[in-house]
């Protein structure tokens, strides 16, 4: 066999290969011929090097977090479609709880969570509609308080670590879109309630202090005002910290959610 | 439990846009690239698909955005299949090889280094065919499949993007002066 046809046959280096009689003929001449087992030694060297030396740049975090929304704008369009579907096919309860609960809540606070202003509902009316049609939702994740930050690196660019609050466990972590803005929820479970705990990443969105009942500031370095809205049978809270939006809506009266929601109130953990 | 499509595109959207970049020498370009071809894939995602599977589909839905996209501008990175003569097929005609130096050595970083920085000279088309088949490690016939090119054109531009590389690194290898100042 000839060095051309060898190399041929046994090019690329790196390549799995069935070993028939050409590919067996081919290995044996490059085992006698130094000048082509010296080109394959070579071309084995600079695959490797191809793949050691190839041009990294991970995903900058702007890029990321514009991908996501869009995900979720595209998300959120299919999402109605497939209400419209299943209310046609039995579930228009939960269409029905929601308005209602939308009619009740309407115009109870002034905070807004991104794009704000006439026409969209208030952070709170807000949060209260995530948590409804979260009871017909199916996408979460489940998983260790790591993996549950770790979730949220991926998906917001934020590790929300989930504060841990005596009496409540953990039930899961899901992605949410609140006015077409991407956030986190993390839900909890324990004595008879369900909680929701909001993390919206708002950036720069200029601040429009809550006009309700402000529970008081927060011990430390931290000091937030908390507003407090009852919705029939929920109770929501919310409150700003820095970049990130805030919420906790549960099946509690205001009076515990006030006490709940002070401790979630605390620094969480980002990077 | 499946993942869902921003689960899995999350987990690879680092080498996502690596392979972007790479295609497209540009970074504006490359991130509008991933996002239109995140929004396409999305639309076609059927949940069930393993992370393996997932990365390969996704990664032709990116080629497929990018060739598409190059076109509507008027350029086909895949038009010209010319490469000088003797770069085509490795046959018996080649320079003699330079050995390489040992990984961990400071002329392997600097070898490693100049090649970081060879990727943008290489023509588009073949830079394309060097990422899937060298990077990728994916099959000529199948990366023939992904481009719809003969999988012999694939060969050919995977040899003589290969081969481009090998001839400048082993060029930078036999200057005395890199090699003096690399063990310096």
């Amino acid at each position: 066999m000839k060095c051309s046809e060898a190399r041929q046959i046994l090019w690329p280096a790196d390549d799995l290969r069935v070993g028939d009689d050409t590919v067996e003929e081919a290995l044996a001449h490059a085992e006698r011929c130094p000048d082509c087992s010296a080109f394959l030694e070579q071309d084995r060297q600079v695959a490797g090097l191809i793949r050691d030396s190839v041009p990294r740049a991970p995903a900058p975090r702007e890029l990321r977090e514009r991908l996501f929304t869009a995900l979720a704008r595209e998300r959120a369009g299919l999402d109605s479609q497939a209400q419209k579907t299943r209310a046609a096919w039995g579930r228009r309860w939960v269409v029905v709880a929601a308005m209602a609960l939308v009619a009740l809540s309407a115009g109870s606070f002034a905070l807004w969570i991104s794009e704000g202003g006439p026409g969209r509902p208030s952070a709170a009316t807000a949060f209260a509609q995530d948590y409804l049609r979260r009871v017909v939702e199916q996408e979460s994740m489940r998983g260790t308080d790591k993996e549950i930050a770790a979730f949220f690196v991926r998906e917001l660019g934020v590790a929300v670590q989930p504060p841990k609050i005596p009496g409540f466990a953990v039930n899961r972590a899901i992605i949410c879109l609140l006015n077409g803005r991407r956030g986190g929820v993390i839900e909890y479970v324990g004595k008879g309630q369900q909680l929701s705990f909001y993390v919206i990443p708002v950036g720069d969105d200029p601040i429009t202090e809550p006009e309700d009942l402000r529970v008081g500031q927060i011990a430390g370095d931290l000091s937030v005002s908390i507003a407090l809205s009852a919705e029939t049978g929920l109770a929501v809270a919310t409150w700003r910290d820095g970049p990130h939006q805030h919420a906790l809506v549960g099946n509690a009266d205001v009076d515990e959610l006030r006490l709940l929601a002070r401790r979630y109130a605390c620094p969480v953990a980002r990077t | 439990m499946h993942r869902t499509f921003e689960e899995l595109i999350g987990s690879d959207l680092d080498d996502l846009h690596s392979a972007a970049l790479c295609f497209t020498q540009d970074r504006h370009r490359a991130e509008e690239l991933l996002q239109e071809a995140a929004i396409r894939a999305f639309h076609e995602f059927r949940s069930g698909v393993g992370p393996a599977d997932f990365r390969r589909w996704m990664l032709g839905i990116l080629v497929t955005t990018y060739l598409l996209k190059e076109r509507r501008r008027g350029v086909d990175p895949l038009a010209v299949d010319v490469g000088p003569e003797g770069e085509e097929q490795p046959d018996g005609r080649q320079d003699a090889a330079v050995p390489f130096p040992e990984p961990g050595t400071r002329a392997h970083e600097w070898l490693r280094a100049w090649l970081n920085e060879a990727w943008p000279e290489l023509d588009a088309g073949d830079r394309l065919v060097l990422w899937l088949a060298a990077v990728e490690r994916i099959r000529h016939a199948r990366v023939a499949k992904m481009l719809g090119l003969a999988e012999e054109q694939v060969r050919r531009r995977h040899y003589r993007a290969r081969r481009s590389l090998s001839t400048g690194a082993s060029r930078l290898l036999t200057r005395d002066r890199f090699l003096g100042s690399a063990e310096a």
